[in-house]
């Protein structure tokens, strides 16, 4: 006996868990006095070019600007800038639509705004298209937003009434599904993400050649140089009862 | 005498014979194993990084001068000065969300995981954001691996390069880690993740942790999981990966930028503990679990068919295993 266990626990025998200890640790800086020379210098060159780059400032935002549903100031702000591009740069499009995971941070604080600040809420590398869509199509979008209990837009306006879209404007107008419509967007979407696969049936699409991030960046810098800040409002635009 | 005995005890424990023959004269085989002090080992794990290399800035309202590379480089060099070995890993998405990604491709976030000694880690959906070949470019920027069993690469440039497991020693452990990331159609645009193709993250989970737990005779099975904590729907999770297979040991999760404020243990298929724990998202936490290991008495693999009633009442469950 003595002897058998012996041979067992030279041999390493296989183990099985008898007890575990668990604690989720906070990482901040006083979660101890602690520094890692090593890991700052390995950072420091890669910092010090990005931080050249990032710390631009370039527009002042007058109110903390939140990441809600159905609709937020955050990506209300988002979707009016990029419309405002698209049409500075001869487009027309007659609503935009964006995704809420898309947007990165939760919230735009009030405050300057730096190249850093638009990385940080758009890091993504997604092209900015133009896709025309059949009224058809439009209704079965905007029932996927209301389903989706809202999405950043502009120029567009729905209630969400029992997880469909109604009371439907567009440009101020109501909705008219025997129409066409041009609507600015992103290629995520464009391709289907997000569950948005009624924009696979686009009629035309056409590319703005630019990223969304350099879209916002852009029109974000003109309006300051037209002494316009940064204003998100909730404006109703997509309400739910 | 008496001290040298416990010296030449201590040794013995470390599994040489030699030594331990030696421990015979002073002690009964018998006295010897009861005073064995168990195996233990300590995990530290992290998930959803994106690229927060720094702390959040000072203006952030919810995670101002929290996180960032180095204070975690700090922590972890503190428990390895405590514990010896620890294993060190990632649940995934460990790219995007901050300028470094765009500007260096995720070169630093690897430079610095191999530098904090990252044993291994999983692929998240954002670690396709520049395609395969993004990834592939940062690859020898990673001094760990990378595990993921449920996405067949052998038909992309990742071939051979992502193993489905491996096995780690330590403190004269054998621990199985394998990865399980989510479906990427819909998820990520069909030109970034290519020729990859989704496989059934429940089954090939089963089959690889039997592997493990069977035939490697691993002390204990990680899975690495990139499908999220849970959902409203019934969506794959990390839930439905505990409840719905067995011999895994602990999930370490990600994806849903979960802040558990502890593990959660589900039941698995054979009414077994699997531990659950993810840490949110940004390296604002790091988790740990400290484990204490006994020998493996009940050896119950069932690898033969198991009929299993599920608690909500939907229909019977059958696992079919190889």
């Amino acid at each position: 006996m003595g002897l058998l266990s012996l041979f067992v626990l030279s041999c390493n025998p296989q183990q099985q868990v008898l007890q575990s200890q668990s604690k989720n640790l906070r990482l901040n800086s006083d979660s101890l006095h602690l520094s890692d020379q090593h890991v700052l210098q390995t950072i420091q060159p890669y910092k010090i070019q990005l931080d050249s780059l990032m710390n631009v400032q370039i527009n002042t935002a007058d109110t903390d600007m939140k990441k809600e549903l159905p609709e937020g100031a955050l990506g209300n702000l988002v979707c009016d800038v990029l419309m405002d591009y698209a049409i500075a740069n001869g487009k027309h499009p007659d609503f935009c639509l964006m995704n809420h995971g898309g947007l990165r941070i939760p919230t735009l604080y009030k405050g300057p705004v730096y190249v850093r600040t638009v990385y940080e809420l758009m890091p993504f590398e997604n092209q900015l298209l133009l896709l025309q869509l059949s009224g058809i199509n439009c209704k079965m979008l905007f029932d996927a937003i209301a389903l989706n209990g809202g999405t950043p837009v502009a120029g567009l306006r729905m209630k969400i009434l029992n997880d469909s879209a109604s009371q439907i404007q567009i440009q101020n107008l109501d909705f008219d599904v025997n129409k066409n419509y041009w609507i600015l967007t992103s290629d995520y979407l464009a391709n289907g993400g997000d569950k948005a696969d009624a924009l696979k049936a686009a009629i035309q699409v056409v590319d703005v050649n630019i990223k969304i991030r350099d879209a916002l960046l852009v029109q974000i810098k003109q309006m300051k140089i037209n002494g316009k800040t940064l204003t998100g409002v909730k404006d109703g635009r997509i309400s739910k009862n | 005498m008496e001290e040298l005995v416990k010296t030449k005890r201590r040794d013995f424990l470390k599994q040489t014979l030699s030594l331990s023959v030696f421990g015979m004269l002073a002690n009964s085989p018998m006295r010897v194993l009861a005073k064995a002090l168990p195996k233990k080992l300590t995990i530290l794990h992290t998930n959803d990084w994106h690229s927060r290399i720094e702390p959040f800035p000072a203006i952030d309202k919810n995670y101002g001068g929290m996180g960032g590379a180095e204070v975690r480089a700090a922590v972890i060099k503190n428990i390895r000065e405590k514990e010896g070995e620890i294993l060190l890993l990632d649940a995934g998405d460990i790219f995007q969300g901050t300028p470094y990604f765009n500007f260096y491709g995720g070169e630093l976030e690897f430079k610095l995981m191999t530098e904090m000694g990252y044993d291994c880690a999983t692929l998240g959906n954002h670690d396709f954001d520049n395609g395969l070949d993004g990834f592939n470019k940062q690859l020898p920027h990673a001094g760990f691996s990378f595990v993921n069993a449920n996405y067949d690469f052998s038909k992309t440039l990742l071939k051979d390069k992502i193993l489905p497991y491996k096995i780690f020693k330590k403190k004269g452990l054998k621990i199985g880690v394998f990865g399980i990331g989510i479906e990427l159609k819909g998820l990520v645009p069909d030109k970034l993740f290519g020729n990859t193709i989704y496989n059934d993250p429940v089954m090939i989970a089963n089959q690889i942790a039997l592997i493990l737990k069977r035939d490697k005779k691993c002390d204990l099975v990680i899975c690495l999981s990139h499908l999220g904590y849970k959902y409203n729907s019934s969506k794959v999770s990390d839930e439905v990966l505990a409840s719905q297979t067995q011999n895994i040991d602990l999930i370490i999760g990600g994806h849903t930028h979960t802040f558990l404020p502890e593990p959660v243990i589900f039941k698995n298929l054979v009414n077994k503990n699997v531990i659950v724990n993810q840490v949110g998202w940004a390296g604002l936490q790091l988790g740990r679990i400290d484990f204490t290991f006994e020998p493996f008495i009940n050896k119950n693999y069932s690898a033969q068919s198991s009929l299993i009633k599920f608690t909500n009442g939907e229909d019977a469950y059958m696992l079919m295993e190889g």
